[in-house]
């Protein structure tokens, strides 16, 4: 039995951990460190239409138990990604999430349906980044805008679309059904915080961008809080992200309800931490005679959902 | 390239806040090359940071850090005994061209050469600094074949002057520079190296936080485009490199 099987519904992964979008680029990088097939899933920089920049730098700036980046979706384009990434990534025996990210619901279509017949776990639709101007973060606050943009990508493509959503706003329940009702399989929480970083001693913005996105362990309660509440409102699976480093921090997500796992910017701290997340969890579950499935949900038992 | 753990040997002040850390890590030391890097472990700090390898031996690396902020105050405070995981050999190193080699190191930016030097062998290296209490070159031990010079601010010790001015004066063909040190030092070499027609490599530095180009949080523009200081880079031909 495989204890550590994680279930999004439209599909079962072996284990429920993935890297969060953007901090892990294609896995070329990190599969000169371990085999990509140790995860659950991959998740993939974000894919825009058309080539993109991003941001001037500096784009990173530490603060206590976290970090921000402003890298603003640099990548290098629809083209780009199906020229010289996915079919890398494809034969890496690993299940991949394709994170799409766009100005307009029509850029986000337009990927979505170029990608539409390649093999794939599904797509994540980024309706979240805090670092772009037009797109991303502008979505996911308004639940009739996610509804629309969810709807309008199910049009055009039928691989299962999850919905990654921000945590910079009053109430994640809206905007997660919104989601659901018009088609997501599941939703990712949650997306980077937005913040700001001073350099005293230039008296100006440390950003080149200004503003950036708080990750790591200071997230970690605001993504479980928003993890605990979408779990009451929605039945579509949940991914859960924000600050996770480490085994316990892994199980607190599933007891909240996530049905799977993404790791960021931990694996900037250690860049083997997937692997050893994979590796804990799988002990973890037999030391106490459990499994993934039976964890997701269960600090919300005895309260009524 | 590995993350594996290093043993802290010592870890000794060179300047005021200039300190030196001698790690033993056999698996990164046997192979790396004048320019790469590690990215470091600071205990308590999300991020690790990334410093140029400034010697190595068989079994053992040497960093030469400058007190900057707090991670790298933490780090001037740690013991010997202590372990630190370490990523690397990481980025592209030097790649010697024709010419005889002429070594610019501006301030901490020298620690970036030490190891280009004693692979070179023979070479001339000048250090800059604001003045000779800044110069800590003298504490490694480099190789009889490489000619030290100074270069200081206010004139205490060798040529007086910035690098800029000393490679103005210095330039003559026939010469291959490798150089690191502030942007306004590399951006005013990078004008007279194009100037007098001389080839050279230019060490960056950048915040970071994969260490390994998967994130894109260390881009600077050149020619090019985009580049990753630690997958491009750190080294880059000097006429690549766009400063603003």
């Amino acid at each position: 039995m495989n204890r550590a099987a994680a279930d999004l519904g439209f599909a079962r992964l072996k284990n429920p951990f993935m890297p969060a979008s953007g901090c892990f680029g294609w896995g070329r990088e990190y599969s000169r460190l371990f085999a990509l097939d140790t995860l659950g899933a991959v998740v993939t920089k974000a894919v825009t239409p058309e080539p993109r920049r991003g941001n001037p730098g500096p784009r990173l700036a530490e603060t206590p138990a976290g970090m921000l980046n402003a890298i603003g979706l640099e990548n290098s384009g629809l083209e780009g990604a199906l020229r010289d990434d996915l079919p890398w990534l494809q034969g890496q025996g690993v299940p991949i999430l394709v994170n799409v990210a766009g100005r307009t619901p029509e850029e986000y279509a337009r990927v979505a349906e170029a990608l539409a017949d390649q093999d794939l776990l599904g797509l994540e639709l980024n309706l979240s980044c805090p670092n772009v101007r037009e797109g991303g973060i502008a979505f996911g606050v308004d639940p009739d805008l996610v509804y629309a943009l969810v709807s309008r990508v199910g049009e055009v493509c039928p691989l299962p679309l999850v919905v990654k959503l921000t945590p910079n706003l009053a109430d994640i329940v809206e905007p997660a059904l919104a989601a659901q009702a018009a088609g997501a399989r599941a939703l990712t929480l949650i997306n980077t915080l937005r913040g700001l970083a001073i350099d005293s001693k230039k008296r100006r913005p440390l950003l080149g961008n200004i503003s950036g996105g708080l990750s790591g362990p200071a997230i970690k309660p605001v993504a479980l809080y928003q993890v605990w509440q979408a779990y009451r409102a929605v039945s579509i699976p949940i991914i859960g992200c924000g600050g996770i480093a480490g085994v316990e921090d892994a199980l607190e997500f599933l007891l909240a309800g996530a049905a799977a796992l993404q790791v960021g910017s931990a694996a900037f701290a250690n860049p083997l931490v997937l692997p050893q997340l994979v590796r804990g969890l799988a002990d973890w579950l037999v030391t106490n005679d459990t499994t993934v499935s039976e964890l997701v949900g269960e600090a919300h038992r005895g309260r009524e959902v | 390239m590995i993350e594996t753990r290093a043993l802290v040997l010592d870890n000794l002040p060179l300047t005021e806040d200039i300190f030196k850390l001698h790690l033993l890590v056999p698996e990164i030391a046997a192979g790396v090359r004048g320019g790469q890097f590690v990215h470091l472990e600071v205990p308590g700090f999300s991020l690790r940071r990334p410093f140029t390898v400034a010697d190595a031996d068989e079994q053992s690396i040497t960093l030469v850090i400058r007190r900057l902020g707090a991670g790298t105050a933490a780090l001037a405070g740690i013991e010997r005994g202590s372990s630190l995981a370490i990523l690397g050999p990481l980025g592209r190193g030097f790649t010697p061209e024709k010419g005889r080699p002429l070594l610019l190191g501006g301030g901490i930016g020298a620690a970036a050469l030490t190891l280009l030097a004693r692979q070179l062998g023979e070479c001339t290296f000048v250090m800059g600094g604001p003045n000779a209490r800044e110069l800590w070159l003298e504490t490694l031990a480099l190789p009889p074949g490489v000619g030290v010079g100074w270069a200081t601010e206010d004139g205490s010790r060798g040529f007086a002057g910035n690098l800029v001015q000393y490679a103005a004066a210095n330039l003559v063909p026939g010469l291959w520079v490798a150089a690191c040190g502030p942007e306004p030092m590399l951006s005013g070499l990078q004008a007279l190296l194009r100037e007098r027609g001389l080839a050279g490599q230019f060490a960056l530095e950048a915040r970071m936080a994969c260490g390994l180009g998967a994130c894109n949080g260390c881009v600077v523009p050149t020619r090019q485009g985009n580049a990753r200081v630690c997958r491009d880079g750190p080294v880059f031909a000097a006429q690549e490199v766009v400063f603003p």
